[in-house]
């Protein structure tokens, strides 16, 4: 029972950047129906800037964290410009092939930059754990869960009570039409990136102190996100979040009980499964075209 | 003989001459092993270049089939369940098996969709290689891959097997060449312009697709057994997800959808390595930039861009990011 718990307590701790990640990846489908491969290395960036900062100044704890989503935020928009505004065609399919370009080249930059080292930050309160039914629980879980139901909460609130908001929605959901009542379909596509950059850089601030963060951090990880959001359904945001902790939880639970060297498969047979099975995920918001 | 016909084939006759006289010119066993290089490389895209620039579906799994091909051929031989002759030949019947396998469900997806799954299963591949110690000897190396030995001749140094592997490249491109230039190219193409239409005249979209992700899994087949028995060793790190991008990359960059695309990315990715050969670090942010300015400023491609200016006619327009390969919507 108390293994259970235990392997429970880490896919949650894991599980938590998935949906961070996810959300990111399903607020950048929902606004330009492309999907933002840049997104795990904003997760590594953020850590490595997080653990550098730290290293570097000490600054109170969370103006590291501030500092690094902010960071997030930044790297979210300047996706947005290379890989649409400066695009000659910005169909989704080219989109998403420059945020493979440009996540090839911020990992490349990060590990010039760095040379390949790793980066830690300290827990949000420090070493602290408590027991329970024989498990330990980091106190950094809860951090990530709690860094997850803010995100989400903040989000639904930013999506039906703000003016961007809710014309990121109407952009979404026919986008000629939002741009004919006065919606700035562009500030709409660069909120899209720069909140999933934010999104993806908390994740990383949260993982930091959980694992070393190094330039190689975030290729698996973003991957394993897109996962998540799939698993959940492509563009649904509570269905990225389920998606993160369902795939977090299934990851334990394949370390714990079957064969902790192919744990990292679990993602990528779930993505299988999800695209051959149904492709509209667990949460249907999209349809898919079949031939 | 129509003038593009004529123009192909003077076009693969001076490749023949160049690379025979690549492989007489150039000597010492580390440039023969940059010349294989170049036909691996070349085997690669053009497999690729059948699935993404003709059919017009991004795949993603390209160097998870080349690590496949490679393993194959050489799991089989060091582990002496087979001669190596037979691993080499196994190999891309093993791989073309697994792309039919992979492409049977992912293909009836669309666009974007079909890109996820090759992702997926190329990803899988790539993990299982490093993981599966028993078998592959996971991180450190496949180590004692005997000698590819065909009749009793002995391909044991780089320069012999360059040969073989000029031979089996250019093979290769003929016959991708044949293809596209048949009613199997004429349906594709039809089917690129309007999908419905081409159904309409009998085209089988679905089937001209895995066709043609057998071959182009065939191809990497052929491509991982060569390299396996040139370097007499097989490590999983050519094979991610950073490998399946580069060779998306390079196949964009050169012009997808074009017959001389491979060549041109074969010939890049040759002079990419040598450039760097002392700056390994600095290849993946080069490659990625040269990536984003490639979509800025030449959607066709470099050898697409060349046909425009030089080649007369237009070519079909690189179905990379295009409208056809659309994310479902």
């Amino acid at each position: 029972m108390s293994d259970l718990l235990q392997i429970a307590f880490s896919g949650l701790t894991v599980g938590a950047a998935y949906a961070l990640v996810a959300l990111g990846f399903a607020i950048v489908f929902r606004g330009t129906r492309a999907i933002n491969f840049a997104q795990g290395e904003y997760v590594m960036l953020a850590g490595v800037a997080a653990g550098a900062l730290n290293e570097a100044a000490h600054p109170p704890l969370l103006v590291t964290v501030v500092a690094v989503i902010l960071l997030g935020a930044l790297a979210g928009v300047l996706t947005e410009t290379v890989a649409l505004r400066l695009i000659r065609r910005p169909d989704p399919a080219t989109v998403t092939l420059a945020t493979i370009g440009l996540a090839v080249t911020i990992k490349a930059a990060v590990l010039l930059i760095t040379d390949r080292a790793s980066y830690t930050l300290p827990g949000f309160s420090g070493d602290a754990s408590l027991r329970i039914a024989g498990a330990t629980l980091e106190a950094q879980t809860l951090w990530n869960c709690g860094l997850v139901a803010v995100a989400a909460g903040g989000l639904a609130l930013f999506f039906s009570r703000t003016r961007i908001g809710v014309a990121l929605r109407a952009s979404a959901d026919d986008a000629e039409m939002a741009a004919s009542t006065g919606m700035s379909r562009r500030a709409a596509t660069a909120w899209s990136f720069g909140l999933a950059g934010a999104l993806a850089a908390a994740a990383g601030a949260g993982l930091a102190p959980v694992s070393p963060v190094n330039y190689d951090f975030g290729t698996l990880l973003g991957l394993k996100g897109f996962a998540a959001a799939m698993l959940g359904g492509l563009g649904s945001m509570s269905g990225a979040v389920l998606g993160g902790f369902a795939l977090g939880l299934a990851e334990a639970l394949f370390a714990g009980y079957v064969s902790s060297a192919y744990a990292d498969v679990v993602a990528f047979a779930v993505l299988l499964l999800v695209l051959f099975l149904r492709p509209t995920g667990l949460f249907a918001q999209v349809r898919v075209e079949r031939v | 003989m129509s003038d593009r016909s004529r123009r192909e084939l003077l076009g693969l006759a001076v490749l023949a001459a160049a690379m025979v006289a690549a492989g007489l010119l150039v000597a010492g066993d580390y440039e023969h092993g940059l010349l294989v290089g170049f036909c691996v490389d070349l085997l690669l895209l053009t497999g690729l270049n059948l699935i993404v620039g003709y059919a017009g579906q991004v795949s993603l799994a390209q160097a998870g089939l080349f690590g496949l091909g490679a393993y194959t051929a050489g799991i089989l031989s060091a582990k002496e369940v087979v001669p190596p002759a037979v691993a080499f030949v196994a190999a891309p019947v093993v791989v073309a098996a697994f792309s039919a396998l992979v492409g049977l469900p992912s293909l009836r997806l669309r666009g974007l969709y079909f890109t996820m799954a090759t992702l997926g299963a190329g990803v899988i591949l790539y993990l299982v290689f490093g993981r599966a110690v028993s078998l592959t000897g996971g991180p450190n190396g496949l180590l004692g891959v005997p000698v590819l030995e065909v009749g009793g001749f002995e391909f044991d140094t780089p320069f012999a097997v360059y040969w073989l592997a000029a031979a089996l490249a250019l093979l290769g491109l003929v016959l991708a060449r044949n293809l596209v230039r048949s009613r199997v190219g004429l349906a594709l193409r039809a089917a690129g312009t309007s999908e419905p239409a081409a159904a309409v005249a009998g085209v089988e979209t679905f089937r001209l697709r895995l066709l043609l992700f057998t071959l182009c899994g065939a191809y990497a087949g052929v491509a991982g057994a060569l390299e396996t028995f040139e370097s007499g060793f097989v490590s999983p790190e050519p094979f991610g997800f950073f490998g399946a991008v580069t060779l998306l990359v390079v196949l964009a960059l050169a012009g997808a959808g074009t017959l001389f695309g491979p060549v041109v990315g074969a010939a890049l990715m040759l002079l990419l390595d040598e450039l760097l050969a002392d700056a390994a670090d600095v290849e993946p942010l080069i490659l990625g930039v040269l990536f984003l300015i490639a979509i800025q400023v030449m959607p066709q491609g470099v050898a697409g861009w060349l046909g425009e200016r030089f080649g007369g006619r237009r070519q079909r327009r690189a179905p990379v990011g295009s409208e056809r390969a659309e994310a479902a919507r």
